[in-house]
């Protein structure tokens, strides 16, 4: 590879890095307002634009939702919430594990076209 | 190039077949890693695909591997059908303007593969209208593109240097 073309993957890997950082910063900003406000979130269930199911993450319970594809199971425990079984070709959103209200990437299943999406309660 | 009609045609269609194939292995056997990040082995392919045979077939290669990959999985024109169009189109174009370029393989193969998870971003902004949460996953496509990148391009270079000797001596 030319000298030129190292340049310019090593400003890209730059560029990818500082957005890593900024999103890890972020994430830990928004965990400490939380601690700070003592808000209380929900979290939506979006089914392309329309939300189907809005559940207390800190209420210990199992949704099914219906997707685009097929069938989402969500397991809701102890302020966290994960998909425990989906019906899809990827299965991408099992393996993004447990999420809290901190974590600031939400879990997404494209071909069920469902999201799961943490918001201040009231708001 | 010296290839004639029909064997020309022959390795147009091997080529597909390899890319169909890559693409249904490395989906259902492979799979992702951590979100959404692969590896693009049907890359390798369509980087073969230029060099040996040129920009028309690599469209054409290129667009084989996502109509009837998708196909054979069940998938055709479904959400991940024009996701996966939208990283092949941003790629091939990509693939075509560095090649004329003259860029070196490897830095080819990595900004083909940004551009594909780019593609795929645009579509899924355009598709779900969530700018925020495509946003949220390009850095980490964006970083895993030139290692992912760099193995294809590698792959690729490794497959040209014992195709052409053979090319050379007839064998095609």
């Amino acid at each position: 590879m030319k000298k030129k073309e190292w340049i310019v993957l090593l400003v890209i890997g730059g560029i990818a890095l500082i957005g890593i950082l900024a999103l890890q910063i972020l994430g830990k900003m928004r965990a400490k307002q939380n601690q700070a406000l003592q808000s209380t979130y929900v979290v939506d269930v979006f089914v392309d634009d329309k939300v189907v199911e809005t559940f207390d993450p800190n209420e210990n319970a199992t949704y099914t939702i219906e997707g685009n594809y097929g069938l989402m199971e969500i397991e809701v425990k102890e302020g966290q919430w994960h998909v425990s079984h989906v019906e899809c070709p990827n299965h991408i959103c099992e393996k993004m594990g447990w999420k809290t209200v901190d974590d600031i990437e939400p879990i997404v299943c494209l071909p069920n076209g469902i999201q799961l999406l943490a918001r201040v309660n009231g708001n | 190039m010296g290839i004639d009609k029909t064997k020309h045609f022959v390795y147009l269609t091997l080529l597909s077949a390899m890319a169909i194939t890559l693409n249904i292995i490395e989906s259902i056997y492979i799979g992702a890693f951590t979100f959404n990040i692969r590896i693009g082995l049907a890359n390798i392919i369509a980087l073969l695909t230029i060099k040996l045979l040129g920009w028309k077939e690599t469209i054409v290669v290129n667009l084989m591997r996502v109509v009837i990959g998708n196909l054979l999985r069940g998938l055709i024109f479904g959400s991940t059908f024009w996701i996966s169009m939208g990283g092949v189109v941003l790629s091939t174009i990509a693939l075509i303007l560095l090649d004329k370029m003259g860029s070196s393989l490897m830095f080819t193969s990595v900004i083909s593969s940004l551009c594909h998870s780019v593609g795929q971003v645009l579509v899924v902004i355009v598709l779900y209208n969530q700018p925020g949460v495509a946003a949220l996953t390009l850095p980490y496509l964006l970083a895993t593109s030139i290692p992912m990148g760099l193995l294809t391009g590698y792959t690729a270079k490794l497959v040209l240097d014992r195709i052409k000797p053979m090319q050379k001596k007839g064998y095609h």
